[in-house]
């Protein structure tokens, strides 16, 4: 089976980029890690032989070597990023958009309330939510891309949605 | 609500549940406000996660740091396993018929034909030994491998590999050992022709066998190596680091230069030993040249991506030489000690 790297590239920069930045909380790193995930893309790619979904393949490898990265580098629930910084302080100062609920999901602040919220969940439910949500992996994709029972990602997803609304609620 | 219910919920956003419980939670969810309710909440908050994926835009550095793997074609040695069963083949037709020409050898005295038959035959045969290296058993890497060899270098010494000591060769196969005039001529050709991205050139191993007389070669190559564009890629293998500091006499250095940070593959396409090389060397800001060299081979053009990018710690650099890959010729698949050195544009100090 040949899999063109360019074409992966071009479907997954955005995808795994979105990850590499939920993941190290920072675009810097995210930019560092993005390249090293790229990296071994490449090197694995003429072994590819089509027994996994080329999404999951991609992703697996992203995930692998955030996993590793974040272990290495010793990271906690820190939000150092200047651009996360920013953000933080315009969810401060914004205005309660519950004030109009048909704004709620449409409003760029809430987007960043959840960004926030989402950079404060532990890395193991934030995996998880961001790739059912913000990827649109399917249960079983997400199972075999972090090595999970698919029953273990349904109790995580779960939690995981409960934390993220509780923190943005709150 | 308990965390049955919101699992029930969660994976009822998500269509995942039978039709016998969708069915029983549609009848709940009719009766019971905070439960629908609390399915609402669910679902715009999918809805913003989904909003947030698609309002993000990858950085267009991203886009430059990439160029130089969407350039290459990792695939020409490993997505082909039938390569390396007849180079096993081809090793085996070989060693037998050493064997038997030996034996013939040893069997009868050499007629004048056959002596000059066999000045030949030794003036074509390799003088040493290469190997190559293990090609990845599977297509994602190893945990214990994930992070990057920048990384891995930042957390252990680097490999004090002395340049004299040529790496260990193996036959694998008949090369074909260019003669000196057959050198000249593709060293000529490829200096005239270096931006060969498409048609990379053909290279043999005699260098190999000649470590001191590469380096000297590396280093007279090495004047044109910056303006250079990238050949081909193959296969990855990382290789040690030596590390090395200069004082060029003609500027003072006061910079720091961490070479145990950079970040060195071989690559390797069954013509052309390519290198990555992504230097993190922190050094006074300005142009800088960065030269390498690699005990086996010739260095024989580097790939600059010139400027820094903004934003990033790397315009903290000398990132207006920065180089990110370079294509090493005359080079066997392996690891290979690689001395490298980063000077004021200009200095020379050979």
């Amino acid at each position: 089976m040949s899999v063109d790297f360019n074409e992966v590239y071009e479907r997954f920069r955005l995808p795994v980029w979105r990850l590499a930045r939920r993941l190290t909380r920072n675009d810097e790193e995210a930019l560092d890690t993005t390249q090293e995930i790229f990296l071994r893309v490449w090197r694995g790619l003429p072994g590819f032989r089509g027994e996994a979904k080329i999404s999951t393949w991609v992703f697996q490898i992203a995930w692998n070597y955030l996993r590793a990265y974040r272990r290495r580098m010793g990271r906690q629930l820190q939000i150092i990023s200047e651009a996360t910084e920013g953000t933080q302080e315009a969810v401060a100062t914004a205005p309660d958009p519950r004030a109009d609920p048909e704004r709620r999901t449409a409003s760029s602040e809430i987007l960043d309330r959840v960004e926030v919220a989402l950079h404060q969940l532990p890395e193991h439910y934030r995996v998880v939510v961001w790739l059912r949500d913000g990827e649109d992996l399917t249960y079983q994709e997400i199972a075999d891309t972090l090595d999970l029972p698919i029953g273990t990602v349904r109790s995580r997803l779960a939690r995981a949605r409960e934390n993220l609304r509780r923190v943005v609620e709150s | 609500m308990d965390i049955a219910d919101i699992e029930l919920l969660s994976r009822y956003i998500d269509g995942d549940l039978d039709r016998a419980d969708e069915q029983k939670l549609v009848g709940r969810l009719e009766s019971e406000r905070n439960l629908r309710s609390r399915l609402e909440e669910l679902q715009r908050l999918r809805s913003s996660l989904s909003s947030l994926a698609g309002r993000e835009h990858a950085p267009v550095e991203l886009d430059a740091l990439i160029e130089p793997l969407r350039r290459a074609r990792p695939e020409a040695v490993s997505a082909r396993p039938w390569v390396r069963w007849l180079a096993t083949a081809a090793v085996a037709v070989v060693g037998l018929t050493v064997i038997v020409e030996v034996n013939l050898r040893g069997s009868r005295q050499p007629t004048p034909d056959a002596s000059h038959a066999d000045k030949r035959q030794r003036s074509a045969e390799p003088t040493e030994r290469f190997s190559l290296a293990p090609l990845p058993e599977s297509s994602v890497p190893p945990e214990d491998q994930l992070l990057g060899v920048s990384e891995r270098l930042l957390a252990s010494p680097v490999p004090e590999v002395p340049l004299d000591e040529p790496p260990a060769l193996q036959v694998l196969g008949p090369l074909a050992v260019p003669r000196d005039s057959d050198n000249r001529a593709r060293k000529e050709a490829e200096e005239k022709d270096v931006s060969t991205a498409s048609a990379p050139a053909k290279v043999g191993f005699a260098d190999v066998a000649t470590p001191p007389d590469t380096r000297a070669e590396s280093g007279h190559r090495e004047e044109s190596m910056a303006d250079s564009a990238p050949v081909t890629t193959g296969e990855a293998a990382p290789v040690g680091v030596q590390q090395s500091r200069q004082s060029p006499p003609n500027r003072p250095w006061d910079g720091e230069v961490s070479i145990g940070q950079a970040q060195l593959y071989i690559f390797f396409d069954g013509k052309t030993a390519w290198q990555v090389f992504e230097p993190r060397i922190r050094c006074e800001p300005g142009r800088y040249t960065v030269r390498i060299r690699i005990a086996a081979g010739v260095v024989r053009e580097v790939w600059p991506v010139g400027g820094a990018t903004p934003g990033r710690r790397s315009q903290h650099l000398c990132s207006g030489e920065l180089v990110r890959g370079l294509v090493v010729a005359d080079v066997a698949n392996g690891e290979y000690p690689a001395e490298v050195v980063v000077e004021p544009r200009g200095a020379r100090n050979d």
